[in-house]
């Protein structure tokens, strides 16, 4: 009789004690689903590539990476060679983005234009996603991590169309998430990382980085820091060798390849070989702060240090190297904003957390979340544009006709922009946006002679040109257009400008008029 | 026993004092002679490599100059185009220019190179001392003053605005001595501005951080790292009425009001010529300037990491402001130097130099100092290596064919030189009111090669004067009616001077 007193005040208290905790929990799950569904529709309101403005169709790679997917799937080999152009045409070459072209290619067979729309859009929102959760993890505040990720989108929005390069941040994410969480203490999560460079590397390029942020991760924590907010402990022997051991294993992962040692060459490549490549292609410019990604950058930094300002905390080295080196390649390259938001976000949502959140998740209405969800996710729905919407895209974006009539005998020199899609609709160009294998050969710098008007002439009998397809506002077209022996063949409106093909007739002259 | 006491400790702390004295001092003049020999050690424009002439806005600043000393009358038109000659415009940096042509006439070349140097090292040394006086530590107002001067390459040639800087050194050591508590200084600062509107359009910068110091100051913080207390009532009115007068004392200018709203037109009117000219364009890090860009940050985030301080809000705005302006235009790492030099001596001392100033050796010091001295001497160029400097930069000789009469277009870059030369030129880098009546823009399609001949026509051009590498250069090599004059080497590259036939007929 004793005992059922003592025993009830037990139970009778942990009743109410599992009913907050399980309210709570639910709540918090009715907010991260809100959350997503919100960042779900962000892209499509605010990204240029997905809102009414569609720019993801301009995209000129977008064309030549689904022709290298085409040509891997209906032929079942590898290239080895450069397939599409009559100026290195047969010339080593290898499709460094493979696999994160096959998406697009699956989407563009299943659905056309509007599955190159979905895998895009879907791809972009895995990596907000990711940032969201990365976020949500170190901070443990759905309001911090929602707001970081949005940030986080501001700055990917440099990168946010079709391109390969958003499956080599999703690697870069998982990447961190497993140095995060080796962190938090599952050490052994790190073995996942050898697959993810397997993966990796067929993906982009950008693997090299994740090797050396893992390196930096390595070198960062062999040794012991106390000098104020500086504060680490040097990882143990174990850790230690898991860690060489991992990065070993990984740097081998990498040979599992179609193309082995060449696709491991490749980015060092684009480094020390294409140097007129990175020094004329915009996104490789240095980021201006009064753009739009611009402001991101501005803003992301300012928070972080404000944060910082307002509540310290204790850094280890890695996690300073990372923010640097993050921001640093962000105002160094433009493009390179996505990685700063990779990189940076979920250690904003740890700063947003510690000095500008005060209320605590549980504040927050269930019934609402799920509204503001489901009408997010209907909106996503009826967003995503018609077909015939996105066809009309792509011919304001590119001479089409113009494209449709070249010849497969003819020799036509292009402006670069509209290479990628002469290779999509089966025509020979003289250069395309790939570039790389065009600089190796001297074609590109020859290219840039002639549109920049250095002896424009001389190059185009060089290469025997009989075209050109260039646009009315370009300098070669005005130089042919007072040239004798070169004629107007056609004209066509885009939303670059007219584009006008050119074609030489038999000579009466050499002067211009 | 007492008296006895007190007289025994007097001399010999009289003797520390003096000790600590030529300690300190003999530190001092080292230090100062070793940055007044490193920019002719490091700089580009200054060291053997002498590219000081590569500038191409001096030639028109000196012909500026020598219109105003020999005619004394202020310029109000366009003196040196065929293009704008006649159309409003006023020389915005009279006062800096008279400096150089001064220079120019006592010692010619060796002169505008002894003003550059001076120029340099005085916001150099002036950074140096303001970090010292922030960080009370030689050293690290050495190693700030050294980063500093990294920033200040980008503008290490013969340019007006090195002059402006050392107006907003002034400026900003005002507000730090009155943040020490001389407030009276604050009073310097109308005068200070009455003689910076006079040399550089900069002055609205220091309005603008007189005006953020002010609303800085306005309010107390207390959260985290930020600790400041607000202004008294007595220092909101003083710094009102100082703001006050400094808008007043702008306007004792000899053009008054036209000079006041030169920096809005650059803002506002002047889009082109800051998308075009290189040193308006974003900063890249592989630029000597970036690599020192990168070394500034990392060494103030490390120092406040390892030793944190109190901000306050002002600070951290400046500091925001000077790396933001140098991220988004590269000709202002200049003026992060000035702003941010002094802080980062600060958070040096702070968190890397303990060691006491009295461990130095004068007699060491003297001797570096002497040694800079020397090697000075042994580097300040001759006259005939500058001449020839100039004679590599511009197509001289063929500058020197231009006629009177002539309607030549030219690339802005020699458009100085011509001005200089006395030669009717179609434009030359001053650019504004150039793009004010569109002769900019026309000259940006001439030289791209779009709808040039029929504008070569509009402005009845006879003759062309562009390097070999312009695509203009391609479309009058193919031209009919024109024809190659004289084709002459210079900086990077070749001039060609093309004149057009006699008679022939217009561009269709």
């Amino acid at each position: 009789m004793n005992l059922t007193p003592a025993q009830e005040p037990t139970v009778t208290s942990a009743a109410p004690a599992q009913e907050p905790a399980q309210g709570l929990f639910q709540r918090i799950c009715s907010r991260h689903l809100m959350n997503m569904a919100l960042l779900l529709a962000l892209p499509l309101l605010f990204g240029a590539s997905f809102n009414k403005t569609l720019s993801l169709l301009s995209d000129p790679d977008l064309w030549w990476h689904l022709a290298d997917a085409r040509l891997l799937c209906s032929t079942h080999h590898f290239i080895q060679t450069e397939p599409y152009s009559f100026t290195v045409a047969g010339q080593p070459w290898i499709n460094p983005e493979w696999l994160s072209e096959l998406p697009y290619w699956f989407g563009y067979r299943a659905l056309e234009l509007r599955g190159v729309y979905v895998a895009a859009w879907l791809a972009l929102f895995a990596n907000i996603l990711f940032v969201y959760w990365r976020g949500y993890l170190k901070a443990r505040h759905a309001s911090a991590a929602f707001w970081a990720a949005c940030l986080g989108f501001v700055l990917m929005a440099v990168n946010a169309g079709p391109r390969t390069i958003i499956f080599g941040y999703l690697a870069m994410s998982a990447q961190m998430l497993i140095l995060e969480t080796a962190e938090r203490g599952r050490k052994s999560l790190l073995w996942l990382l050898p697959p993810l460079f397997c993966v990796w590397i067929n993906l982009h390029g950008t693997w090299l980085i994740g090797m050396a942020l893992l390196g930096m991760y390595i070198v960062c924590g062999l040794f012991p820091v106390r000098l104020n907010a500086l504060e680490q402990d040097a990882m143990p022997a174990a850790d230690r060798n898991r860690l060489i051991a991992v990065f070993v294993a990984s740097a081998a992962a990498l040979m599992a390849n179609p193309y082995g040692w060449r696709l491991v060459w490749n980015p060092l490549d684009m480094i020390f070989n294409q140097t007129v490549n990175i020094a004329s292609v915009s996104e490789w410019q240095p980021l201006k702060l009064g753009s739009m990604e611009g402001a991101g950058v501005v803003l992301g930094i300012g928070l972080m240090v404000v944060a910082n300002c307002i509540r310290g905390r204790k850094w280890k080295l890695f996690e300073l190297a990372l923010v640097f080196f993050a921001w640093f390649a962000a105002i160094d390259h433009v493009r390179f904003m996505f990685l700063a938001a990779v990189l940076t976000v979920p250690i904003l949502a740890g700063d947003f957390e510690r000095s500008f959140c005060a209320e605590s998740d549980g504040k927050t209405i269930p019934a609402m979340n799920a509204l503001l969800a489901v009408f997010a996710l209907c909106f996503a729905a009826f967003w995503i544009p018609k077909e015939t919407t996105l066809q009309k895209t792509v011919e304001a974006y590119f001479p089409l006709r113009t494209i449709g009539a070249i010849e497969p005998e003819w020799r036509t020199f292009n402006w670069d922009y509209v290479g990628g899609r002469m290779v999509f609709d089966g025509k020979s160009p003289f250069v395309d946006s790939r570039i790389d294998t065009f600089e190796h050969h001297g074609v590109f710098q020859d290219y840039l002679r002639a549109m920049n008007m250095v002896d424009p002439l001389a190059v185009l009998d060089r290469y025997r040109l009989d075209h050109v397809l260039a646009l009315d506002a370009q300098p070669i077209s005005y130089l042919l257009k007072r040239t004798p022996g070169w004629k107007e063949a056609s004209r066509e409106k885009s939303a670059s400008g007219d584009y006008v093909l050119y074609a030489r007739v038999p000579e009466s002259g050499t002067k211009t008029q | 026993m007492e008296a006895f006491s007190h007289e025994a400790v007097a001399p010999l702390s009289a003797e520390t004092a003096g000790t600590a004295r030529l300690h300190r001092y003999s530190r001092h003049v080292m230090d100062i002679a070793l940055l007044l020999v490193i920019p002719m050690l490091v700089a580009g424009t200054l060291s053997a490599t002498l590219t000081l002439f590569v500038d191409p806005d001096i030639w028109w600043h000196l012909a500026d100059a020598r219109l105003i000393a020999t005619t004394h009358h202020m310029i109000w038109t366009d003196p040196y185009s065929f293009t704008a000659v006649g159309q409003h415009w006023i020389d915005w940096e009279w006062l800096s220019e008279q400096f150089y042509w001064l220079s120019y006439n006592v010692a010619g070349l060796r002169g505008i190179y002894l003003l550059t140097w001076l120029g340099l090292c005085g916001n150099i040394v002036f950074v140096y001392w303001r970090g010292y006086r922030l960080g009370r530590n030689a050293s690290a107002a050495l190693v700030a003053a050294i980063v500093g001067f990294v920033l200040m390459t980008v503008n290490s040639g013969p340019r007006m605005i090195a002059f402006a800087y050392l107006a907003m050194s002034a400026e900003m050591a005002i507000l730090e001595e009155a943040e020490r508590g001389k407030k009276q200084l604050v009073w310097l600062l109308p005068p200070l501005f009455c003689l910076w509107i006079n040399l550089h359009g900069t002055w609205l910068f220091g309005i603008g951080l007189l005006g953020l110091y002010i609303l800085c100051g306005l309010f107390p913080l207390k959260v985290g790292a930020f600790q400041q207390t607000a202004f008294t009532a007595q220092e909101r009115n003083r710094m009102l009425a100082v703001l006050g007068l400094s808008c007043v004392a702008l306007l004792a200018n000899p053009y008054g009001w036209h000079l006041l709203i030169n920096p809005f037109d650059m803002m506002l009117h002047q889009k082109l010529s800051v998308a075009t000219i290189a040193e308006w364009q974003p900063l890249t890090f592989s630029s000597f300037e970036g690599k020192g860009t990168i070394v500034a940050i990392v060494m103030m985030v490390v120092a406040n990491l390892v030793a944190g301080r109190k901000w306050k809000v002002y600070e951290l705005a400046v500091i925001f402001f000077a790396w933001y302006m140098a991220f988004d235009h590269h000709r202002f790492t200049y003026l992060a130097a000035v702003l941010t030099t002094p802080m980062l001596a600060a958070d040096l001392k702070r968190a890397f130099f303990n060691e006491g100033e009295l461990k130095t050796i004068p007699a060491m010091n003297f001797a570096m100092a002497g040694a800079a001295v020397i090697a000075m001497l042994y580097f300040f160029p001759s006259q005939a290596s500058l001449k020839k400097m100039v004679n590599m930069m511009f197509p001289m000789q063929s500058i020197a064919k231009v006629g009177p009469e002539w309607r030549t277009f030219n690339w802005d870059y020699v458009g100085g030189m011509m001005a200089f030369e006395h030669k009717p030129s179609f434009m030359d880098s001053r650019f504004d009111s150039f793009e004010h009546i569109g002769v900019m823009a026309d000259a940006r399609s001439i030289i791209d090669g779009q709808r040039a001949l029929p504008l070569l026509d509009k402005y009845q051009v006879d003759h062309a004067l562009v390097k070999d590498d312009l695509p203009i250069n391609a479309l009058l090599e193919q031209a009919s009616g024109w024809r190659v004059m004289t084709r002459e080497p210079a900086w990077q590259g070749n001039y060609v001077l093309y004149e057009r036939a006699p008679g022939a007929a217009a561009h269709k």
